[in-house]
């Protein structure tokens, strides 16, 4: 299926064609969910690790909603404040048969959900060890990105702005410096608020977005997900065709010679 | 068979009765464990594997840890559960961030 030429998103062994990566929470339905995920067109689906509830036997659960042969689980590390809880969060998300990708969360403050850099480089670290597939939820800043690519992590993942804030990109330039360095493919995780914002984060040259509360959030969350998935596709074809430079004043797009002459 | 039957049963150990409790005699076929931060029973000797199934989960996509240790799927009906021990039973939920 998959043609040589095309433009594919690589994380760890496995390719992508779709540089849009999506969140499962916050639906006011699983029916929801599961209908705005196919219509955003992600391959790949981030899924929380929580508790199972005891209590709640026989209701429906996530992944009767998500078929794990259909796309590709990316069980996050959410919710984690310590190296020592997302590492453990992680191998079990293993251990539970969905993936040895893992959106890695180390967070350092719960108002900002701002990640907590040093705990994230620790993390990164051991489960590289482990043998994940590591994709680092990280701050917009490129000496970190770097120490997280050198670690041994498959991407890097800096925010645009605080997880669920729809702020959209709110520092182009550090992520345009970090996307100049790094090796890894980088990929926007979280504050896009609107189709705008993801293509705005696709033609800096961004190799991938991830969003969950843009769509999820959204009044009608089927359309903003076919909004995303166009914005997406549209910024990156942007970003391959190569945008003209930005100039103070005007520049004619129309012959200047062969104008009529009336006196 | 009534004689192996009493023998095994003489066998078993009996719970103390509890302070303040009414005294009842109680043989110990279950123990106290934590499982997802809530205090449980569990059959005696039951293993992980066991004690999933006794619970009635889908396991499909579960994963265990025992006080604090990931358990490896395959080691699940090996490992056995212990008085006190504490067991998080973890799956797949929704969520983003």
């Amino acid at each position: 299926m998959v043609e040589k030429d095309e433009d594919l998103l690589t994380l760890g062994k496995k390719q992508f064609r779709s540089r849009l990566i999506v969140g499962t929470g916050k639906y006011p339905t699983f029916e929801v969910m599961r209908d705005a995920i196919e219509r955003s067109g992600a391959e790949i689906v981030t899924v929380a690790v929580r508790r199972v509830d005891l209590g709640a036997r026989g209701k429906g659960s996530l992944l009767d909603y998500i078929d794990p042969g259909r796309y590709t689980l990316l069980p996050n590390t959410a919710g984690c404040y310590t190296a020592e809880e997302a590492v453990t969060t992680s191998l079990l998300a293993r251990e539970a048969g969905l993936s040895d990708l893992v959106k890695l969360e180390v967070i350092g403050d719960q108002r900002t959900l701002f990640p907590d850099v040093v705990g994230l480089l620790e993390a990164t670290k051991r489960l590289v060890k482990e043998g994940f597939t590591v994709m680092p939820y990280t701050n917009d800043d490129p000496i970190t990105a770097r120490r997280l690519e050198d670690a041994g992590a498959a991407c890097v993942m800096p925010l645009a702005a605080p997880i669920g804030s729809g702020l959209g990109i709110r520092n182009p330039y550090n992520i345009r410096i970090i996307m100049e360095q790094a090796k890894v493919p980088v990929i926007v995780d979280a504050g896009v608020g609107t189709a705008s914002d993801a293509a705005i984060a696709m033609e800096l040259g961004c190799d991938g977005v991830l969003m969950n509360t843009a769509i999820a959030g959204a009044k009608d969350p089927l359309a903003m997900a076919e909004a995303m998935k166009l914005a997406v596709r549209a910024g990156r074809l942007a970003f391959k065709a190569g945008r003209i430079p930005k100039k103070l004043y005007a520049i004619a797009s129309s012959p200047i010679e062969g104008m009529i002459d009336i006196e | 068979m009534a004689f192996l039957f009493f023998g095994a049963a003489a066998w078993r150990p009996w719970r103390p009765p509890e302070a303040g409790k009414p005294w009842r005699f109680d043989w110990v076929d279950s123990m106290q464990v934590t499982i997802n931060g809530k205090a449980r029973e569990a059959g005696e000797g039951v293993s992980i594997a066991g004690l999933l199934r006794e619970l009635g989960l889908d396991t499909r996509f579960a994963a265990v840890a025992l006080n604090g240790e990931v358990v490896r799927r395959a080691d699940h009906p090996a490992v056995m559960v212990k008085e006190g021990d504490r067991i998080e039973i973890v799956h797949a939920v929704s969520g983003g961030a």
